[in-house]
This record gives structure tokens, sequence and C-alpha cells, in this order.
């Protein structure tokens, strides 16, 4: 091989190299823009996520469910300007964990708020009506929210009791109700019409949870005693 | 590989990035609701709620998470380094997941009584990514018996 075979053959080989450099360079950008791509859509659907995940249906407004009615039972100071409403299922977990917050909600701040109570026993819930039936009936009695909170304390023992009548009579019992009209009441008519037209109107207005609360006409979803608080400064 | 196998592994990509998603989104509702409420008419409530959806204090959504980032990251590697061990690995983890589903789904519905629609999402999504690792498998089979 002369000289000049040679330098050309050198010029090949650094042109290969540029060209070879150039295609690994372009390679690379193209993986690193690969991951970078993989990172943003992972973050950022993580990041969506999350806020549809704690998309509470906050402060929306709910329609003529705050009309407070006669058949409401109320607590706290029947006068006071702040109403919070409360839909619940006597057997759901998390209106049974809402349950304390509320008494201390009004027991301190009673003056200033009148807290009411309406049933929307959810399908899934079997002995949700039979509870809201026995509230009621002690309600004819006077002592709705005693079996109230009997119920709610007691949740663990009838929630998954075939018939859990038995214990709520017993509760009858505790209270000193007349048991006779406590049974009688527990299957009247005008009873249940009034846990289902409760449950009606909660259904109308969009409700699919339990406990959901409305305050002052919005509904909230506070998670801890400070938030429910918070809203009666 | 072929065209073709790559654009399994860019299905099973994508099928584990939804299941990703969805167990991302039971794991945020574990931890955002302090007080989980109960929601009318569907079986999550029961489902989420009961004891078989944390393992030892792990909610086993973050678990589920965890396994589909897994598929996602191997199956991106794969799409990138094009190594072999990766193809094998896209085979054979979804034997993990799938058994981890007809387990949930069992306990669905025999022990718990109820369903949720983001744990059959989940399962549904386990069951195609078993099923893509298959044929990738078989693809592969055919490749080294044509070699």
């Amino acid at each position: 091989m002369d000289e000049q075979n040679i330098n050309k053959k050198e010029q090949y080989d650094q042109q290969k190299g540029v060209e070879l450099t150039v295609l690994r360079r372009k390679k690379m950008r193209r993986r690193i823009t690969f991951w970078l791509v993989v990172l943003v859509v992972l973050i950022g659907s993580v990041w969506g996520l999350a806020k549809v995940a704690s998309r509470m249906p906050e402060n929306s407004p709910v329609g003529a469910m705050d009309k407070v009615s006669g058949d409401d039972w109320v607590k706290g100071n029947p006068a006071a300007t702040n109403i919070l409403i409360e839909y619940g299922d006597f057997q759901c977990p998390a209106c049974r964990a809402y349950f304390p917050l509320v008494e201390q909600l009004v027991k301190e701040k009673g003056d200033r708020l009148q807290f009411i109570y309406r049933h929307f026993p959810l399908p899934q819930h079997k002995n949700a009506k039979p509870a809201a039936y026995a509230s009621e009936a002690a309600g004819v009695q006077g002592k709705f929210w005693e079996m109230y909170q009997l119920i709610y304390e007691g949740q663990n023992n009838w929630k998954d009791v075939r018939d859990a009548k038995d214990i709520f009579v017993d509760y009858a019992k505790t209270l000193g109700l007349n048991l006779d009209d406590f049974k009688k009441d527990l299957g009247s008519d005008v009873i249940k019409s009034k846990v289902e037209s409760q449950a009606k109107g909660g259904t109308q207005a969009g409700l699919n949870s339990t406990p959901t609360f409305i305050f002052n006409g919005k509904r909230i979803q506070p998670q801890n005693y400070e938030e429910f608080s918070n809203l009666i400064p | 590989m072929s065209i073709f196998s790559r654009r399994i592994i860019w299905a099973m990509v994508a099928v584990a990035f939804l299941g990703f998603l969805d167990a991302v989104f039971l794991t945020i509702e574990h931890y955002t609701n302090n007080i989980p409420p109960c929601f009318a008419l569907t079986g999550c409530e029961q489902v989420t709620t009961s004891v078989y959806a944390t393992v030892a204090g792990i909610p086993v959504a973050l678990a589920g998470a965890a396994y589909y980032f897994l598929i996602l990251v191997v199956g991106l590697l794969y799409l990138d380094l094009r190594n072999a061990k990766l193809l094998t690995a896209m085979s054979y983890l979804p034997i993990v997941g799938l058994l981890a589903s007809i387990y949930f789904v069992s306990l669905q519905l025999f022990v718990i009584k109820a369903l949720c629609l983001y744990c059959v999402v989940s399962a549904m999504t386990s069951t195609t990514l078993f099923i893509l690792g298959l044929i990738v498998l078989q693809l592969r089979k055919k490749e080294v018996s044509h070699e």
C-alpha cells in the first residue's frame, strides 16, 4: 500500500468515526428524550390522580336539602343560624367514626349551632333501616337522641346480627321506654315512610355516600374535629 | 425480536400503566380519607375497608402499584436496551399478578361477598398482562426454532 492510499483510509476512518459519534449522540439524545417523556407522564398522571382522588365534593350547593322541616330532630340551639345537617346510616362505620366528633361539636358550640340528623340507610347495610326505625320509635317517646347515641355506640354489637330488633328493644328497655309502644312503633308505617322520604330526598339531591354533612347549605367533608370546629369561629 | 413482539411489549407497558394508575388511585384513597365514607350500591366500601385490604399494615393497593410499576419499568427498559433477560422477565412476572388477582377476586366473591370495581379492573389488567406475556413467550419459542 502506498502512502496516498493510507492517507485515504485514515481520512475515511476519521469520517466514519465522526459519523458514528454523531449517530451515537443522536441515539443517546433519543434515549434521554424517551426516559424524560416516561418520567413526565408518570409524575403527571400520579399528580393528576392525587387531585382527582382528593376532589371532595366540598362546597357544592345542595338545593332543597338544607330546608329544615318540622319533622327534623334538632340538637343544640334550634334558633341558631348555623345549621349542620347530617345524612347518616347507623350501620356505616364512617358515620360511627364521626359520631363522637359531632357530639363534641354540639357540646362545645351548641349555643351557636343546630345539628339535624336525617336518615340515609344504604341498601347494602341490612340493619341500617331497623336501626333508623328504632331511633324514630324512641323519638315518639321523646328519646330520639338517647337512642341515637346507644345505636351508634353499640354499632359493633348489632351490625352483623341477623335480627337486630331484639338488641334495639334492649336499648329501649335501658332508656326506660314503654316497650309495647316501642315495638308497635318499630313497624309503624308513619315511621317507615319518614325514613323513606328522608332517604329519597337525599338520593334526589345526588347523595351517594354517608355521612354527608351539609353546613349552611353547602356540602362539607371535614376529616377531623379541628375542621369541624373551624366552621363555627 | 420482531416488530410484532415489540408492539406487544408496548401493549404490556400500556396495560401496566393502566393497572398502575388504578392501584395508585386506590392507594391514595386509602391514605387520604382518614375516615372512608360509605358509598351506596358499590362493594368498594366493604372491600377496601375489609381486613383483607391490608397485609401487615401495608395496603394491598400499594403492593399492586409497585407490581405494575415494576412491569412498566422492565417493559420500558426492554424497549430501550433490547436485552433478552428483560423479555424473559416480561413473560414470567405477570404470573405473580395473575395469582394475586385470582386470590383477590376469590376473596371478594366468596369471603367478603362484594366486588369493588377498581379491584375488578386490576384483575382484568393483570390477566391481560399474563396473556400478553404468554404470547411473547410463544413468539420467542418460534423464533428460536426457526434459527
